[in-house]
């Protein structure tokens, strides 16, 4: 409106500068015009009164004929240099004597009988002689209007105001022009301004988007840290637990006791043992979130672990929740572990069903997608590039905006109390971000909830897709004698892993760190198998003591045991190749499993030996 | 250069006396026999004359005391022999001087009684001298045709055969007349006077 205004007010001036150098202009000619018009009357008015003065002293020359004095008064003309030419005429008409100026015309023959006429720039006055009211004959003047000089002083003030009136119009013109200018180049800067403007507020609000996800990122970095170390801790301490439960059992056996004591027994370890593989869920869960658990990656085809879920979920969800899985055709694969996959979508299931206690719809799709570089700058450490999405969503509750904000964050519920965890979501997150992916959760009150997840795409081929063995029990075979060294910092974690590895009948010597465990080995026969914690105290790691080792004792099996997985043989959340591990707290069972398989494995394992 | 005199002169004329202007260089001789005959009268001449008296009106001032009443005419008197044969009476015709009509008057001679503003003596030189004499101190103009001897306030003279005339500045105060300085300025400056 008021870049509008301005120019509008400004031709106003303008057209009213115009008028007024036009008026002035026409003003100007009509002052000539009325000047010299009023000049042309005052010039005859002149003439007769030069006339009758010529007529007053010719009168007696014309009355008498006396010719030389009437040349003497006409001649006399020349003075005035105005006056062309002169005659008089007698009464009857005749011309008496004449005047007449260089290069002037002559006067008439004979006496004209206008008594004054203007032509040619000239007036011509008739004036009658008479003396005391006798008429003796006429006089006739033609004269010059205007003098040479004052025709020019005419013409030059004309041409004055012309120029004048044309400066004004020019100046106008110019100012006009260079206001113009100034106007367009003001809107320029305007335009400039606004666009720069515009650009810091997108800047800006770019950099607060930043700076909330780096928060948040943040903030879930410290959680983890905080959950990771509790789980650590919790793992050697379930351990013990198990451990001494599993001890427990096998020895009970042997004890005599009554039918109504072994009764009990059996029903506080039972109960005692089932506490304790659930504490081990949660603490695998924390792990998961705060990235921690040891992955073990592979090539997965998410339709084909969705399809075989099909049936667990159905089981898990229940009659009144129909499931629909819409699964993209020629999806690419993705590098991850996939029981911690099923893990996830099974988390993301159950949070579907608790969100619809009504019952409802389950759907769980897949797509490939390409996420690209503004949609992962926020995010610390995503890159852009293809993605395989897999979308769990249901058309329950819904989440209002500040639920959704601490949906991943680890306790985090809204499950009444001991219906949930509050680890869903942070497993889902944590394992999700291990694995190079990201999550996403679009939800709205009374609309639903659909979590996206987002796994970079591989180009590594399957080696062999099938059943996922998922923790089998298997049953507890003899061991062969072989000699195996314990390495844990944690004494009754130590004690309960040498208790069990002694029962399944090996030869076991232990050590609290890196260098007893050398000291240990120093002029002793070769080990067949190192039991070690990847972290120990001391200066030196699981990673480290085990390469020593294998340099002393070549052809050493090694096995890694965890409360959580650090750089040491875990690169980027994943095994390197060959190494083997097993996570705390593993049961009797399992370790004795894991014992046999790496003892079983053929000679020097490839990539064991480096570095 | 003769006949263009005569026939300036002839353009002066009164109308009657212009004849037909075709016939003017026809009758040329004949008035360059009169021309060379003395001062015999010659009719243009005296037509000239005759006009002048009249024209001399405008240029002279009468006192009031000149006329009795405004309605009171002009006297031109012709003292002596009318040389005019008529001519006066032709140039005098729708003539008049200011209010006055003018009233042409012929005298044998000049009395005080004649109430003439005008007289125009024709005589020998006594009889010049006699009527001047008589009009001296009354307002006339006396106009005289003398070569020699008294001559009028007004007195014709021939000059190149062109009538003019001398005027005495003198006389007509003494006859309370103002004479007009544009008369005096073509007059020819004054040869002889004579006192009465």
């Amino acid at each position: 409106m008021k870049r509008k205004a301005f120019p509008y007010f400004t031709n106003i001036f303008y057209v009213a500068a115009i008028l007024a150098a036009c008026f002035l202009l026409l003003f100007g000619i009509g002052t000539i015009i009325y000047g010299t018009r009023n000049y042309a009357a005052q010039a005859t008015q002149d003439t007769i009164i030069q006339g009758r003065i010529l007529a007053s002293a010719e009168s007696a020359a014309l009355a008498f004929d006396d010719k030389k004095a009437a040349h003497e008064y006409i001649d006399s003309l020349a003075f005035s240099p105005n006056v062309e030419s002169a005659a008089i005429y007698d009464n009857r008409g005749n011309q008496f004597v004449r005047y007449i100026r260089a290069g002037s015309g002559m006067p008439p023959a004979r006496a004209p009988r206008q008594a004054a006429y203007i032509a040619k720039d000239r007036v011509r006055i008739v004036v009658p002689v008479t003396e005391q009211g006798r008429t003796l004959g006429t006089v006739y003047l033609e004269r010059d209007i205007e003098p040479a000089s004052r025709r020019f002083l005419r013409f030059g003030l004309i041409a004055i105001l012309v120029s004048m009136s044309a400066i004004i119009l020019g100046t106008l013109a110019i100012s006009q022009r260079a206001l113009a200018m100034a106007n367009t180049e003001l809107e320029r800067r305007a335009g400039e301004l606004s666009s720069a403007n515009t650009e810091l507020r997108v800047q800006i609000e770019e950099r607060e988007k930043a700076e909330a996800a780096l928060r948040q990122s943040q903030k879930m970095e410290a959680i983890g840290q905080l959950t990771g170390g509790v789980a650590h801790d919790f793992n050697n301490l379930l351990q013990i637990i198990a451990g001494s439960l599993g001890s427990l059992r096998r020895r009970s056996s042997r004890w005599n006791l009554g039918a109504e004591a072994t009764r009990d027994f059996d029903r506080f370890l039972d109960s005692a043992e089932e506490g304790a593989k659930r504490a081990a869920a949660l603490t695998r869960q924390l792990l998961a979130f705060s990235r921690r658990q040891p992955l073990e990656p592979e090539p997965v085809d998410a339709n084909r672990l969705v399809a075989q879920m099909t049936n667990l979920l159905a089981r898990t969800l229940g009659e009144t929740i129909s499931i629909e899985t819409v699964l993209a055709s020629g999806l690419w694969r993705v590098l991850t572990d996939p029981h911690q996959l099923e893990s996830a979508v099974l988390n993301l299931a159950v949070n579907a069903r608790d969100a619809m206690p009504e019952g409802g719809k389950l759907t769980i799709e897949t797509a490939n997608t390409y996420l690209d570089e503004s949609y992962v700058a926020p995010f610390e450490q995503l890159k852009a590039g293809q993605y395989v999405m897999i979308a769990v969503t249901d058309n329950g509750l819904g989440m209002d905006t500040a639920t959704l904000a601490q949906a991943f964050e680890p306790f985090f519920t809204t499950k009444a109390g001991g219906h949930g965890t509050g680890l869903g979501l942070s497993q889902v997150y944590g394992f999700i971000k291990q694995s190079g992916g990201h999550t996403k959760i679009y939800s709205e009150p009374g609309q639903g909830t659909t979590v996206k997840m987002y796994l970079p795409r591989t180009q590594v081929e399957p080696a062999v897709l099938g059943e996922h063995p998922i923790a089998h029990e298997t049953a507890v075979a003899a061991a062969g004698g072989q000699t195996i060294l314990v390495v844990e910092d944690e004494d009754k974690v130590r004690a309960a892993s040498v208790e069990m590895l002694e029962e399944l009948g090996y030869l076991v010597f232990e050590a609290a760190d890196g260098s007893s465990a050398l000291k240990l080995l120093d002029g002793r026969p070769a080990i067949d198998l190192l039991f070690t914690d990847v972290v120990l105290r001391g200066g030196m790691n699981g990673k480290e003591l085990a390469d020593q080792i294998r340099r002393l004792v070549p052809g050493v099996k090694i096995l890694y045991t965890t409360g959580y997985a650090r750089n040491a043989i875990v690169h980027h959340g994943r095994l390197d190749p060959g190494v083997e591990l097993i996570t705390k707290p593993f049961s009797y069972s399992q370790l004795a499993t894991k014992i046999r398989a790496v003892l079983e494995q053929p000679g020097e394992m490839p990539g064991a030996s480096s570095g | 250069m003769r006949c263009s005199s005569i026939l300036r002169l002839l353009l002066l004329a009164p109308r009657r006396v212009r004849i037909a202007r075709t016939g003017i260089c026809v009758l040329a001789p004949l008035f360059a026999i009169l021309d060379s005959s003395s001062a015999a009268a010659p009719s243009l001449e005296w037509a000239v004359k005759a006009e002048y008296l009249f024209k001399l009106v405008p240029f002279i001032d009468w006192p009031e005391s000149a006329f009795a009443s405004p309605a009171q005419p002009f006297r031109l008197c012709v003292v002596g022999d009318d040389p005019f044969d008529g001519l006066l009476d032709e140039a005098g015709q729708g003539q008049s001087a200011g209010q006055h009509p003018i009233a042409i008057v012929r005298l044998k001679n000049a009395t005080p009684d004649d109430h003439c503003q005008l007289m125009y003596i024709a005589g020998d030189q006594q009889f010049v001298t006699q009527s001047l004499s008589a009009a001296s101190g009354f307002p006339v103009l006396t106009v005289t045709d003398a070569q020699s001897g008294d001559k009028g306030i007004v007195n014709f003279v021939n000059v190149q055969n062109h009538v003019r005339f001398e005027i005495d500045q003198q006389a007509a105060l003494r006859n309370h007349l103002n004479v007009s300085s544009k008369l005096l300025g073509i007059a020819l400056p004054q040869t002889a006077g004579h006192a009465p």
